[in-house]
C-alpha cells in the first residue's frame, strides 16, 4: 500500500498571468477561488475569457471563494517516469475532483494521505495547500475527515 | 506554397454527400518494415530509405510507374517523442552524413523535396503541398486533390519516427514551468490529457454502464494483437511491429497482469512508437479501372476537430457527444447508415478510444453503453462482428497505417488469414485522436 503525504518539492511551477493571478494569490493565502460569471453564476475552471454558459459578452467574470470540498470524479496512478520534475515521485496519484459547488466543475490535483488502493470514484475530499516556492502555493486534496 | 491548404476540409455538419463520392480510388499501397527505431548506422533503414521502399512497393502494387505520379503528399511531422508544441523541433543532436543524409530530412523526417530528389523516376510531380497534415487528414487531402484536378495520380506518404529515449520525454514535459492552460495540469503532472481523459471517461463509463476497465478493454486489446499477427507472405514483412518482432500474441491474463503505465491503463493500452513508412496511391475512378488492382473507391472524407469540453478535461459526456457529432458528419457525407458499414477500423492510439467510437458509429447496432456487451462475444475476424479487423496501432505498432491497409485489403478480398467471413463491401477507417474527426469511407463499388 502506497500513499503520498506530500508532493513537494515541486519541479514544475505555474506561471500566473494577469488573467489567472487571483487564483494563485488566493492559494498563497490558503483559499480556493474559482472564476464565476457574475451574470449567470456559472463557475469556470480553467478560467475563461467569455462565459461559455450564458455567452453574454458583457458579463463580468470574477474569482469567488468556494468550500474546497468535493468528490473524486476519476483517478489514476502515474507509474511512468517520463515527466520532468516528477521522475522521483512515481508512482503518484492524479485525480480529477468534482467541486461540490457545481456538477462537472473539475480540478486536476494529486491526492495526499490516501492509500492508492483506497481511491474510489465518489470519495469525499477536501482541499489542502502546499507551499511550492515563496510565490506559489499549490492546492491539493485529501480524503475528507 | 508555405501555408497550409485548408479549403478542401470537410469539417462540419450540413455539407451533405461528398460531391466526388466514388470518383476517386485508392489503387495501391506499400509499407516498409516496421522497426522500433533507427539504429543510427544502417543507411538502408533510415526513414528516407523506408520511404523510397514504401513508394516502390506501392507503385508495384498499383502497376504504376514513378514517372506517372504528378501529386506527392508527405506529412513532415513524423515525431513520436515529445508532447506539446515544441515536439516538432525536438530531436537528437548528432553528426550528420554525406548527402542526402546531411540533416534530419531523410533520417527521421520526410518531405516531398527529399523524396522527389532521392526516389528514382519521381520526376513529374507538379502538386506537392508543403504543410501536409497527419495521415487522417492527409487521406482526405489526397482524395480531394485528385477529385478537384490538382493532380491525376497522387502518392500519399506517411512516416513515423521514434527517437531513442522514453516516450513523451522532452518537449514541454521537460519544462520546469507551466504557462497558459498547462498551469492547470502540469504542476500536478498530468502528462497527457488523452491519458487523463481516457481514465476519466472509462471510469465514468464503467460507473454508468457497468463492468470494469479490464472487462471493457481487455478483449479489445487482445483482439487487436490477434488481428495484427494475421499476415501472409505477400504482406512484405507484415506491416506491423509484432508480426516481425513478436510477442507472438497476447492473452487476456497477460493484459491484466501487464506493467502499469498510468494505472489502470497498462502498457498494452498504449500503442508502441515505431519507425516505418506507408504509401498509398490515389487516382481518378476512371483511370483506376485499367490498373492492376481492383479499385477501392473513396466515398467520403471528413476532418473535424476536437470540440469544447466542459471543464479542465474531457469527461464521458464530452467524449460521447464529440464522437456522435463526428459519426453524424461521416454518415451524412457518405450517405450511409450504420448498417451499411461492413469494415470498421477506428483509431486506437489508446485502447480507451475504441469502445466509444464503436458506440458513436453504432457499428453492428451497438449503442451507448453496449460496447461492453459486444466485446464479451466473438469480435474476431472469423466471427459475426469482426471489430477493427486490421488490429490498429495496438496490434501493429504506431504506424498509423494499419486501419487503411486492412480496409483496402478487406475490400479487395486479399486480407488472407485476416479476411472477414462477413460481407466486406464498405469500410470506415480513421486516424483521429480524441474526438477530432479524420475519417475516410471506402467501398469496392463506386455507387
Amino acid at each position: 500500500m502506497t500513499m503520498k503525504e506530500t508532493m513537494a518539492p515541486y519541479g514544475v511551477l505555474p506561471q500566473p498571468d494577469q488573467h489567472t493571478q487571483p487564483f494563485w494569490d488566493a492559494a498563497k493565502e490558503h483559499r480556493l477561488v474559482i472564476q464565476r460569471c457574475q451574470r449567470c453564476r456559472h463557475y469556470h475552471h480553467p478560467p475563461v475569457f467569455l462565459c461559455t454558459n450564458c455567452n453574454d459578452p458583457k458579463a463580468t467574470l470574477a474569482f469567488e471563494g468556494v468550500s474546497g470540498r468535493g468528490t473524486v470524479y476519476a483517478h489514476y496512478v502515474h507509474h511512468f517516469k517520463n515527466i520532468g520534475g516528477f521522475e522521483d515521485k512515481a508512482p503518484y496519484p492524479v485525480v480529477a475532483v468534482e467541486l461540490e459547488e457545481q456538477r462537472g466543475l473539475l480540478m486536476v490535483t494529486n491526492i495526499l494521505h490516501c492509500p492508492y488502493d483506497q481511491l474510489r470514484v465518489g470519495m469525499p475530499v477536501e482541499v489542502v495547500f502546499e507551499k511550492a516556492s515563496d510565490e506559489i502555493t499549490i492546492p491539493q486534496f485529501r480524503p475528507r475527515k | 506554397m508555405t501555408t497550409r491548404e485548408t479549403g478542401w476540409r470537410r469539417d462540419r455538419l450540413g455539407l451533405r454527400v461528398w460531391p466526388h463520392r466514388g470518383k476517386v480510388a485508392i489503387v495501391g499501397w506499400g509499407m516498409s518494415p516496421v522497426d522500433r527505431r533507427w539504429d543510427g548506422v544502417s543507411m538502408d533503414k533510415t526513414l528516407g530509405a523506408y520511404g523510397i521502399l514504401a513508394i516502390q512497393r506501392c507503385l508495384e502494387d498499383a502497376g504504376v510507374k514513378a514517372e506517372d505520379v504528378d501529386g506527392l503528399l508527405v506529412c513532415p511531422e513524423t515525431g513520436a517523442g515529445a508532447t506539446g508544441g515544441s515536439s516538432a523541433d525536438w530531436g537528437p543532436t548528432r553528426p550528420y552524413f554525406a548527402p542526402p543524409y546531411d540533416s534530419e530530412w531523410g533520417l527521421s523526417r520526410l518531405n516531398a523535396k527529399w523524396l522527389t530528389q532521392n526516389t528514382p523516376g519521381l520526376k513529374n510531380v507538379k502538386y506537392a503541398p508543403e504543410q501536409v497534415p497527419a495521415i487522417g487528414e492527409e487521406m482526405g487531402m489526397a482524395a480531394e486533390a485528385v477529385a478537384t484536378g490538382r493532380c491525376k495520380v497522387a502518392l500519399l506518404i506517411y512516416g513515423m519516427n521514434n527517437f531513442e529515449g522514453r516516450y513523451r520525454q522532452g518537449g514541454q514535459n521537460e519544462d520546469d514551468h507551466a504557462r497558459g492552460d498547462r498551469q492547470w495540469s502540469a504542476p500536478w503532472s498530468t502528462a497527457d490529457w488523452l491519458q487523463l481523459s481516457g481514465a476519466v471517461y472509462v471510469q465514468q463509463y464503467c460507473q454508468k454502464y457497468g463492468g470494469t476497465w479490464e472487462e471493457l478493454l481487455g478483449p479489445i486489446v487482445v483482439n487487436q494483437h490477434r488481428n495484427g499477427l494475421l499476415k501472409q507472405p505477400s504482406d512484405y514483412e507484415g506491416w506491423g511491429y509484432y508480426a516481425k518482432n513478436g510477442p507472438s500474441g497476447l492473452t487476456y491474463e497477460e493484459y491484466v497482469n501487464a506493467r502499469p503505465v498510468i494505472w489502470p491503463s497498462r502498457i498494452w493500452d498504449c500503442d508502441r512508437p515505431c519507425h516505418s513508412v506507408g504509401a498509398f496511391l490515389f487516382t481518378t475512378a476512371e483511370r483506376a479501372r485499367d490498373m492492376r488492382q481492383k479499385p477501392v473507391y473513396v466515398m467520403n472524407h471528413n476532418e473535424g476537430s476536437a470540440r469544447a469540453q466542459r471543464s479542465s478535461q474531457q469527461v464521458l459526456e464530452d467524449a460521447e457527444e464529440g464522437r456522435a457529432w463526428v459519426a453524424k458528419m461521416v454518415y451524412e457525407g457518405s450517405g450511409w447508415r450504420p448498417q451499411d458499414v461492413d469494415i470498421f477500423n477506428p483509431y486506437d492510439g489508446y485502447s480507451m478510444f475504441l469502445p466509444l467510437s464503436l458506440e458513436a458509429f453504432q457499428w453492428h447496432g451497438v449503442k451507448k453503453g453496449e460496447a461492453k456487451d459486444l466485446v464479451k462475444g466473438d469480435i474476431s475476424v472469423k466471427g459475426p462482428h469482426p471489430f477493427s479487423s486490421g488490429g490498429g496501432n495496438l496490434g501493429n505498432g504506431r504506424t498509423r497505417t494499419a486501419m487503411y491497409i486492412d480496409s483496402i485489403q478487406q475490400l479487395r478480398g486479399t486480407a488472407g488469414p485476416r479476411q472477414v467471413r462477413v460481407k466486406a463491401e464498405t469500410a470506415i477507417c480513421a486516424y483521429a485522436p480524441g474526438v477530432a474527426a479524420s475519417y475516410i469511407c471506402l467501398a469496392n463499388s463506386p455507387s
